[in-house]
């Protein structure tokens, strides 16, 4: 057999095994919803899986492998992560461990059939001692060009403001819920600014009133009162801004992370070219997981320490902190409309604090040494009226 | 003649994948057996003798007889970054427990959790009023004059700071894997030791605080886990699948899991502090750091001074470390000890356990 059918071999094998795998998991999946059996202890189980009727999305195998028939809609990798994270976020230790535990086939499957695409792509060029690198080169730039658009198509899929509102939703929503699905819905058809000066419509009809109707108004955007809402609008502006920059930095560093992926697969690939040299060739799936785990990391390792990648994840990550000090710079305009303490108020108080436990410290040391001289002559006579407690500290630091 | 390189036959894929299943399955129902106490870190008895604040100062218990107890006793600092308990993780492989078998009397800070109304203590707080306060109520309550002082990586450049600001208060200095020179990381042709450092010197880390206040300890855990992010992620809970039917071994990987990620968040203003002055301005070794408004000289640092350092260490380089001897004011009573072994491997690893502690404790009993 030549290396494309050998290859097609052992892909044909992986796809059987993997269905083999799926379907093992999926029969312990009847007995948990109907909770007589299952995963022991898996939290939600009792009750039916949550998310079942909507998980769909078909199944995530690559192009040409041959399909999971069988699987209707059900995706086993997404299962995978939901009950992973599920689990892991139960809080202790070990369930924590069981979370990422559980996921482990799924990272195995994806790590191989990544492997197996690439692998597919050069094992005839390689066997006949052609270059490979370039069609695996445009195989990764596609698969690159995917990763890279993922938040633009996200964006584009996304009303910005929308988007916005919603993470403002997760968060607060007992206090500005209904006041942020106001805004929300203002905006539907408009610029989001328009809407703090009540929709689009009725903007441009004051706007209409004051040039042409209502020469006495000329001028009313000058007030005091229309400038403070000229400044909330500018802050809400401000972050619907860091969010569309976030996107775009999302996308810059996702493509970078590609450029990084791709030279590590293409790296495995050459490593595979060179244990077919050597004649010692790998025998198991997990020895070939781990060949890609050691030369993936060592290549992100060098890419991380690049200068382009460094200023890229800067960039990124500039992004991210600016839309999250924008996102609460507007959201304390409701708090302050509403008498509510903002997040910078506290924290200015916390400030004001931490000053002054200083200047206390700073007086007693004064002090201390003003009544008894320096302090390291005579640690006994120290003054210090802290708090001094004997306990057993053993329990407590164990359940820290 | 090249052979075809992955020869994994249908059997053998179909017996590995279903082995991979059985021994998750196995896993699953181990680790839901098992309850948060079993995995118990920081363990060894001890008392809480003092507490401000944030912190606790601990008291360990002695393990040997009154007569057999160094006359000096230790204070051990640990970093700001990670829990105390990288210093006593489990019974058998604990650096406390192994000095008190020393006869040494060990103190210890733990730091806590800071709270996001702790976000503005800096630098100069913890060095020179927390660990002066831990240092004052030791000598207090020994009636000693000085006090013997061990630091753990960035805690270990807290005591350094400490120490040459208060020399009259400590007797000796014991450091272990201390970043001092921040500029020595890099490594050619290792991209992984000190990666750390690269990344950090260009964060725009005043931004980080204004937008976090408290720096999360799952941000400083992903920048932990870039060192290595396959096999820290994916591949180290892949490899837990062969231990899963040993009990003993599945806790020993479940209490470093929960020291890694139990973590506490780092106060912003000494985050900040710790990326600006040192990582990025290098003030340590320059000369220009000041904390409460005095210079930290490294010159000052008359007493003994034992720096201990891991040869594998990727977070923290050697280089940086024993960067100390060009600046220590006494030369004479400078001492490095390698040891063959990683950053937490120093504290947590098997062979350490014989190296580390025997031999500070040893050094420690020779100082004069």
């Amino acid at each position: 057999m030549d290396w494309a059918e050998q290859t097609n071999d052992v892909i044909k094998h992986w796809t059987d095994a993997q269905k083999e795998l799926w379907s093992s998991w999926m029969r312990m999946m009847p007995g948990a919803s109907a909770g007589t059996g299952g995963w022991p202890g898996m939290p939600g189980m009792g009750g039916g899986w949550p998310g079942m009727g909507g998980m769909g999305g078909g199944w995530p195998g690559m192009p040409g492998m041959g399909g999971m028939g069988g699987m209707g809609g059900f995706d086993p990798s997404q299962w995978l992560k939901t009950m992973g994270e599920s689990w892991a976020g139960q809080g202790s230790s070990a369930q924590r461990v069981a979370g990422n535990l559980v996921q482990t086939p799924d990272m195995l499957v994806r790590s191989m059939n990544l492997l197996m695409k690439a692998w597919q792509v050069v094992a005839p060029k390689i066997e006949e001692g052609k270059p490979w690198q370039p069609d695996l080169q445009k195989v990764m730039q596609e698969w690159q060009q995917r990763l890279a658009e993922l938040p633009e198509r996200a964006s584009a899929t996304t009303n910005e403001f929308t988007e916005l509102t919603k993470t403002l939703f997760e968060k607060w929503t007992p206090i500005t819920g209904p006041w942020m699905q106001m805004v929300a819905q203002a905006t539907a058809s408009g610029h989001p600014g328009a809407a703090f000066m009540g929709g689009t419509a009725p903007m441009t009809r004051i706007l209409g009133f004051e040039e042409g109707l209502f020469p006495m108004l000329t001028g009313v955007s000058d007030l005091p009162r229309a400038t403070v809402v000229r400044q909330k609008m500018g802050k809400m502006l401000e972050a619907v801004d860091a969010f569309g920059d976030l996107r775009k930095a999302q996308a810059a560093f996702h493509k970078k992370m590609g450029e990084a992926m791709g030279t590590a697969v293409e790296r495995t690939m050459d490593h595979l070219a060179k244990v077919a040299e050597k004649g010692e060739p790998i025998t198991s799936v997990r020895d070939l997981i781990r060949t890609w785990f050691t030369v993936a990391d060592k290549t992100l390792n060098e890419a991380f320490t690049s200068q382009n990648f460094l200023e890229t994840q800067d960039d990124m990550i500039r992004a991210l902190l600016t839309y999250k000090v924008k996102q609460r710079d507007a959201l304390e305009i409701i708090y302050d409309a509403m008498d509510i303490p903002t997040r910078t108020n506290l924290d200015e108080a916390y400030k004001d604090i931490q000053e002054l436990k200083r200047e206390v410290r700073r007086l007693r040391r004064e002090l201390g040494q003003v009544s008894h001289g320096a302090v390291a002559e005579s640690p006994g006579k120290k003054a210090a009226a802290k708090k001094v407690s004997k306990e057993p500290a053993g329990k407590e630091a164990a359940t820290s | 003649m090249t052979q075809f390189p992955i020869q994994i036959r249908h059997d053998d894929i179909a017996r590995e994948l279903a082995e991979i299943e059985r021994k998750v399955a196995v896993g699953l129902e181990r680790l839901t057996d098992l309850k948060e106490e079993d995995v118990d870190i920081g363990s060894s008895p001890k008392d809480v003798v003092y507490e401000r604040e944030t912190w606790k100062l601990y008291h360990y218990k002695p393990m040997v007889e009154p007569s057999k107890i160094h006359p000096i006793p230790m204070l051990i600092v640990p970093p700001l970054i990670n829990g105390y308990e990288v210093a006593d993780l489990q019974p058998d492989r604990s650096l406390v427990r192994n000095f008190l078998k020393e006869g040494i009397d060990v103190y210890l800070v733990n730091w806590g959790y800071p709270k996001r109304c702790d976000m503005y203590l800096k630098t100069d707080d913890y060095v020179c009023d927390f660990i002066d306060d831990a240092v004052d109520f030791i000598r207090r309550e020994r009636d000693l004059d000085k006090v013997n002082l061990f630091g753990i990586c960035q805690g270990g450049t807290m005591a350094t700071c400490y120490s040459a600001l208060s020399p009259e208060k400590v007797k000796s200095l014991v450091l272990t894997v201390t970043p001092i020179d921040f500029s020595r990381g890099k490594v050619e042709g290792q991209p992984h030791v000190g990666l750390l450092f690269e990344m950090g010197k260009t964060a725009d880390v005043d931004l980080m605080f204004e937008a976090f206040g408290l720096i999360p300890a799952d941000v400083l855990n992903i920048s932990f886990l870039m060192a290595s992010p396959f096999t820290l992620m994916f591949g180290k809970y892949a490899d837990t699948i062969d231990m899963v039917g040993d009990r003993d071994a599945m806790l020993n990987f479940l209490r470093m899991e929960k020291w890694l990620f139990g973590g506490p968040g780092v106060a912003g203003a000494v985050y900040r502090d710790l990326v600006k002055k040192f990582l990025q301005g290098n003030q340590l070794v320059k000369g220009e750091l000041e904390l409460d408004g005095r210079k930290v000289d490294l010159g000052n640092l008359s007493m003994p001074v034992l720096n201990i350092y891991a040869e594998r260490d990727h977070l923290v380089p050697p280089n940086c470390t024993i960067a100390l001897g060009e600046h220590v004011g006494n030369k004479k009573d400078y001492k490095e000890l390698p040891i063959k072994t990683g950053h937490i491997g120093i504290y947590t690893g098997g062979a350490s356990q014989k190296i580390l502690a025997p031999q500070a404790a040893a050094w420690l009993r020779e100082q004069k």
